[in-house]
């Protein structure tokens, strides 16, 4: 698991972060204890395998945009329970980023699989993707802090699998868009960088929680919460993966 | 005589193929897939507009369609 640590490190150095000692700790406990579906070389191997279908490949960039829609849609409900002002801003532009992030998964579909939809079905799956005001809502009810922490917890190991999900996807996408390959960069960095901040604000949530006396709950939080989301990845991906 | 290019490779078609194609298209584009046996070139996937003829309203629930995907909110159920 020292490989996703090393990963895990060097998408927080990119995104600006320093060295989050408490939360990296937590986390390499836990990929120890509960190592994530994601870790393994089958995993990559599946994706693959899936991806040269193009028609797979074209519902996954579907899916994806619907995905980031619904995420942003749950993300903008939760700015509504979150007391701290800074915090709540974060997982206000948070929301507005998937929401974009919906948008740009069709992006990247018009220009990988040009002729793929047609305008009509384009409109539609747009039209699914959330539009938020530009004054947020004001907080409502909010949660204890170990709550959001909790929740926070939950979202930065979505971060991370979605980050690793996008170094799968670009190598592939990048094969099969022949002369619109600087388009594509565009588009994928554009939400590569938008995940590495989103992965960086909630990993800096979490460190900062555990540093105020709360390491050994954050330890516990972790390995609990990923022991959930390696059971609903593997869930997801099926037992196709390891045969 | 119509002339299908796809990466430096071009094929005549004869008439009735070249009918036959643009009929089974009907103005959308056909994209063929095949493989080399011997010295022919054997079509066995004619798909039209990339295969794509109708987006699902339910992306999840196509079997194998789910992974792979963004995770960007908590858990389901959380919140």
């Amino acid at each position: 698991m020292i490989a996703l640590r090393s990963l895990l490190e060097s998408e927080l150095t990119a995104a600006g972060v320093g060295r989050l000692e408490h939360y990296l700790g937590a986390m390499s406990d836990g990929f120890e204890s509960n190592p994530p579906p994601f870790a393994f070389a089958e995993y990559g191997d599946h994706y693959r395998r899936c991806a040269v279908n193009p028609y797979w490949l074209i519902q996954s960039l579907i899916s994806n945009s619907v995905k980031e829609g619904d995420g942003a849609r749950d993300l903008w409900k939760l700015t509504t329970r979150i007391e701290d002002d800074g915090l709540r801003a974060q997982v206000v532009q948070h929301a507005r980023d998937e929401a974009r992030h919906a948008r740009l998964y069709i992006g990247i579909l018009r220009t990988v699989f040009p002729h793929a939809l047609s305008k009509e079905d384009e409109r539609y799956i747009l039209d699914r993707a959330p539009r938020f005001d530009v004054t947020p809502p004001a907080p409502v009810a909010p949660h204890p802090l170990a709550r959001v922490v909790d929740l926070i917890v939950q979202i930065n190991l979505g971060e991370f699998r979605t980050r690793l999900h996008q170094l799968l996807m670009m190598p592939v996408l990048d094969c099969l868009c022949s002369g619109r390959e600087t388009r594509l960069a565009v588009l994928m960095e554009s939400i590569a960088r938008d995940e590495l901040q989103h992965l960086a604000y909630t990993a800096e949530v979490i460190d900062r929680w555990m540093g105020d006396g709360n390491g050994p709950e954050g330890r516990r939080l972790v390995a609990s919460r990923l022991q959930q989301f390696n059971a609903l990845t593997t869930r997801e991906v099926g037992e196709q993966m390891f045969h | 005589m119509a002339e299908a290019k796809n990466q430096g490779l071009s094929f005549t078609l004869t008439k009735e193929q070249e009918q036959a194609l643009k009929l089974l298209g009907g103005g959308i584009p056909v994209r063929l897939a095949g493989v080399v046996k011997d010295d022919r070139l054997v079509i066995d996937v004619v798909a039209l507009n990339n295969g794509i003829v109708k987006v699902s309203e339910q992306p999840f629930n196509i079997p194998g369609m789910a992974p792979f995907i963004a995770c960007n909110g908590p858990m389901p159920g959380e919140e």
